[in-house]
């Protein structure tokens, strides 16, 4: 039979052939081989399809960098950032959990027992103050600077008011 | 392709000249597979560059080291996936203006010409995509841009190599019938 006696192969097949040439049937194949029409239609269909593949490249445009992404150097080991990390998050809890359960040194004093040794440590200082005191012969609480602030003059048995408490005919004796 | 298996068992055994061959031997290709889904040079670079530290991370994982092509667009693929949602997301939150960038700058060394065919292939292109659903746009630019082979788009897009060319025929159907497109290719050939 004369390849022009049998019908050309139709559109479908003819894409066929160039996505999955092996499921074109035998007398379809023998038609293609023997056909210069079909061999045509089908050339010019992957001609165009090339033409893509080669446009594509064409004008593609140039990168205007290297594409090869810059290595970077690891000097440290990544075990050391982990373990650091690993340090770091431990004592992140351990801080907290103190801070939670007042387990730091700071938290261990009870208030009345800061009350107590400010109360001791200020007896201690007016007693130090009191014996001072008493070795230079003064016998006011008064500290040093303000202990000569009264007139040296000052006689208490010229005050008014002395006299007024005590008055002097009360305390004579009564002779008659 | 035994060379390319070779660099990559040296890469996966920490040879960085080997993976450096693998980078510089595919650099082209990949840029390529990115630039004509995205359109936009500078992005495609990034996102070029970005897809190479994800080879360099993850080389290891290679197992079977003919499929190595594969791998690595499937890794660009991918890529270019998130990529998308992410600036869907922006755009959703009305950090980014434009949904679909496009690449306005031009080459100095090309002629007028040559610009004005580039552009208006890039457009015949684009053209033809919208009218392509997802994955016969994906595989058609697969086999016809990129020029991987069927059983590589099936490992790419994690695809039965039937359904593959099924696609593919249908996407060839609707090429045949973008008359626009097809005289603008026959007109270049000549």
């Amino acid at each position: 039979m004369s390849v022009h006696e049998t019908k050309h192969l139709i559109d479908d097949t003819i894409l066929w052939t160039l996505i999955d040439p092996d499921k074109l049937q035998i007398n379809e194949k023998k038609h293609l081989q023997e056909c210069q029409l079909c061999q045509d239609r089908q050339a010019s269909l992957h001609q165009e399809l090339s033409e893509i593949k080669q446009l594509s490249r064409e004008f593609l445009p140039k990168p205007k960098r290297n594409l090869r992404p810059v290595s970077i150097e690891k000097t440290v080991s990544p075990v050391f950032y982990r373990m650091k990390n690993a340090l770091a998050y431990t004592l992140m809890i351990m801080i907290c959990v103190g801070g939670i359960f007042g387990l730091w040194p700071t938290q261990n004093k009870d208030i009345d027992q800061i009350a107590i040794e400010q109360a001791t440590e200020s007896i201690e200082e007016m007693l130090q103050t009191m014996e001072k005191n008493q070795r230079n012969g003064t016998y006011s609480l008064l500290p040093a600077t303000f202990q000569y602030i009264v007139a040296d003059e000052f006689e208490i048995m010229s005050d008014p008011f002395y006299d007024y408490v005590f008055p002097i005919s009360t305390s004579e004796v009564d002779d008659s | 392709m035994n060379q390319i298996s070779g660099w990559v068992k040296e890469a996966q055994s920490g040879n960085r000249y080997a993976l450096n061959q693998l980078i510089d031997y595919y650099q082209n290709d990949i840029f390529r597979f990115v630039y004509y889904r995205i359109h936009h040079q500078a992005d495609a670079e990034d996102l070029t560059q970005d897809i190479f530290i994800q080879v360099i991370k993850r080389i290891r994982s290679v197992k079977d080291h003919t499929l190595f092509k594969a791998w690595l667009y499937k890794i660009a693929s991918n890529r270019i996936t998130d990529f998308f949602r992410k600036k869907r997301f922006l755009f959703f939150m009305g950090t980014t203006s434009d949904l679909e960038s496009e690449d306005c700058e031009t080459s100095d060394k090309d002629s007028p010409e040559t610009e004005v065919h580039r552009k208006e292939f890039t457009m015949r292109l684009k053209s033809l995509s919208k009218d392509l659903s997802k994955w016969e746009r994906e595989i058609f630019l697969l086999r016809f841009v990129d020029d991987l082979d069927i059983k590589e788009i099936a490992v790419v897009l994690g695809k039965n190599e039937n359904t593959v060319k099924t696609h593919l025929y249908r996407a060839l159907q609707k090429f045949k019938q973008d008359r626009n497109f097809r005289e603008f290719l026959q007109a270049s050939k000549r």
